[in-house]
């Protein structure tokens, strides 16, 4: 599903990401785990497409996404990735329900007509029927993650990346967000790719992928 | 969920900042919108007015000032023929219709007309004539002797005049510093409205006017009088004060004969001129009015650079504000022509809404200004209808808006998204 081949990307003066080798199956649950500053997040980046390798291969299914257009990233974006993120990055000005369509608003996967009826199934499925028409702002940390995943689930995706999902939340919840994510992937056969620098978190997934050294320094 | 209404969601979160620029177009966009209609209007209506007569024969002095002054009786008058002037000319044999008006008082800062009653009553051989065919009675009769008047429609509503009321006029047009006369009218006819300035004018005949002059000018020999200090807008001459005179003729000239070469005939007098009222007018407009509509409409145009201007700092500032909420759009599958559009799409309603908002406030100026110049013009102007210039102004104003949110959707096309997106 995802494949990483001799991926480089330069990310300051006299320092590079390079990975040699990555792949992610179908359906898989892998945690990118290491310390700080280590290139987990840049890994992310580079796979969803929200970066560009300087040179190597990767691959989303069938697609080399080096070869793409920015219009084409943009659709496969849309379309196959679903973003979890530390600090939620929900809309602030639109409610739990217009964030989650927002989701389906920029992807081809779904009639618009069904935009509205599948949210709102989504919400009811993380437990936030009841607060479909509020705003971010007036929500727990927890609330606003489910939406968060909810949203990460909106257009049939193929692929989930949750950069440090439970960052921002207390134990408890950060249990229960996790429970839900990993659920939810299992359920839709999604691939999820979770960024962590908890062990603990890390462990909790069934596949491990150790990012240490990932950023290294070269030299200029 | 259309982008429109992504667009809208945002432009409504931040609504005070939005408001205030909505506003801002708005206020040049009205400004460009009543100077244009009120200019396109009152100029039609001048025009109009001042078509009925081939010629206007007057004293030596400002040709606009006269035509102001008799036909729409807003200037003060250059100055005062000679009775026999007017009988001169009525004789000729070019002159179809000859009308001697003598203007010199006024009641309540109406003006007192004085004529001949034919000017009144009509004439068959005037059908069409935009001066004088709407003048008919609607109530009473016309006057027949001296100091009997016939009122203009907006006076009788104003002036709380009725027939069979009695008033004494006031020397000159001012009723603050004016002196009343002796002499009193008698009302004995209101005119139909007709949307001219026959409707802010009171109309007797000649002699009236000389009579009250006349008194006028006994009371100017009067030493006491001049000792209280007592100021009349009269010009040197304006008024007919002496016996017989009179401000101005219009003449109708019979088929096939030339206004241009009798003008030319009287001109070479040293005593009157003669001038063609509408080219008269229409010269106006292009001297005269052209100034202070450019001023106005610099000033319009002024007030939407800047509000043009403000927005494209807020539609700037609210891109960097919204470039973590941008990124996470593109993260969700945005394109960069999406979030270009995005932000013109915010852009181009806050104009049109201005514009729009602008377009109504402007014409509900030209109202409230209409009602002035019918107040003093007698000159009734339809505020509604939409000027050509107007209609080319606005698209002007909207490529402007376009414009301004041009460079903002570039910096949010081009932002890093995965900076962005981790940026706090």
């Amino acid at each position: 599903m995802v494949t990483l081949d001799q991926v480089r990307r330069k990310l300051g003066p006299g320092v590079e990401f390079y990975c040699e080798q990555f792949h992610a199956p179908e359906g898989a649950q892998i945690a990118l785990w290491g310390p700080s500053g280590c290139g987990k997040s840049t890994m992310l980046n580079l796979i969803s497409g929200l970066l560009r390798p300087s040179s190597g291969v990767i691959k989303i299914g069938e697609h080399e996404t080096q070869r793409m257009s920015n219009g084409q990233l943009d659709r496969l974006r849309g379309e196959q990735f679903g973003f979890v993120f530390q600090t939620f990055n929900l809309l602030a000005p639109f409610t739990a329900l217009q964030n989650v369509m927002l989701g389906m608003r920029f992807s081809d996967t779904r009639p618009s007509k069904e935009w509205r009826r599948h949210a709102i199934e989504l919400l009811e499925r993380v437990g936030l029927k009841h607060r479909i028409h509020s705003r971010p702002g007036t929500m727990s940390v927890g609330e606003r993650q489910r939406i968060a995943i909810a949203r990460a689930l909106a257009n049939k995706q193929r692929i989930v990346v949750a950069d440090e999902p439970t960052g921002s939340l207390d134990p408890k919840t950060a249990a229960a967000v996790m429970d839900l994510l990993l659920q939810m992937c299992g359920e839709n056969k999604v691939t999820l790719l979770l960024v962590t620098h908890d062990q603990g978190i890390a462990n909790q997934l069934p596949e491990r992928f150790d990012c240490t050294g990932l950023a290294r320094e070269v030299a200029q | 969920m259309p982008l429109w209404k992504v667009a809208f969601t945002y432009a409504w979160g931040r609504r005070w900042p939005a408001l205030l620029t909505i506003l801002c177009v708005a206020l040049g966009v009205s400004l460009i919108t009543c100077v244009t209609t009120l200019r396109a209007e009152s100029q039609k209506g001048f025009e109009a007015f001042s078509d009925g007569f081939d010629l206007l024969v007057a004293a030596k002095g400002d040709p606009a000032q006269v035509v102001l002054s008799t036909l729409f009786y807003l200037d003060v008058p250059v100055g005062s023929l000679s009775h026999d002037a007017y009988a001169t000319l009525k004789d000729d044999s070019r002159v179809r219709n000859a009308y001697p008006v003598a203007i010199g008082d006024s009641y309540k800062g109406y003006r007192i007309v004085g004529t001949i009653p034919r000017y009144i009553l009509g004439d068959s051989s005037l059908e069409g004539n935009p001066a004088l065919s709407g003048l008919r009675i609607a109530e009473g009769r016309t006057f027949v002797r001296p100091l009997e008047v016939v009122l203009g429609a907006r006076v009788a509503e104003e002036a709380g005049l009725a027939i069979g009321s009695r008033f004494v006029s006031t020397h000159g047009f001012d009723t603050e510093l004016g002196h009343q006369h002796d002499v009193s009218f008698e009302v004995t006819g209101v005119l139909a409205k007709t949307s001219g300035p026959a409707d802010v004018a009171i109309f007797t005949m000649l002699e009236s006017v000389w009579m009250a002059c006349g008194s006028w000018a006994l009371e100017q020999n009067d030493h006491e009088h001049a000792m209280k200090g007592h100021s009349h807008e009269h010009p040197p001459n304006a008024s007919p004060a002496t016996s017989s005179a009179i401000t101005a003729i219009l003449l109708d000239l019979k088929p096939g004969q030339s206004a241009e070469k009798l003008a030319k005939e009287i001109n070479l007098g040293t005593t009157a001129m003669a001038v063609q009222p509408r080219l008269e007018m229409e010269r106006f407009y292009v001297k005269e009015m052209a100034a202070l509509r450019s001023v106005l409409l610099s000033a319009g145009q002024v007030i939407v650079l800047i509000s043009i201007l403000s927005l494209a700092t807020i539609l700037y500032l609210s891109v960097l504000q919204r470039k973590r909420d941008l990124a996470i759009m593109r993260a969700l599958g945005a394109s960069t022509s999406d979030v270009f559009g995005l932000v013109m799409l915010e852009g181009i309603g806050l104009v049109v809404s201005g514009t729009i908002i602008g377009a109504a406030l402007g014409h509900v100026l030209t109202w409230f200004t209409g009602i002035q110049l019918a107040a003093h013009a007698g000159l009734t102007i339809n505020p509604w209808r939409v000027a050509a210039s107007e209609l080319a102004a606005y698209p002007l104003v909207l490529v402007c808006g376009i414009i301004s949110g041009v460079i903002p959707a570039v910096q949010a096309y081009k932002r890093d998204v995965a900076t962005d997106l981790v940026e706090e």
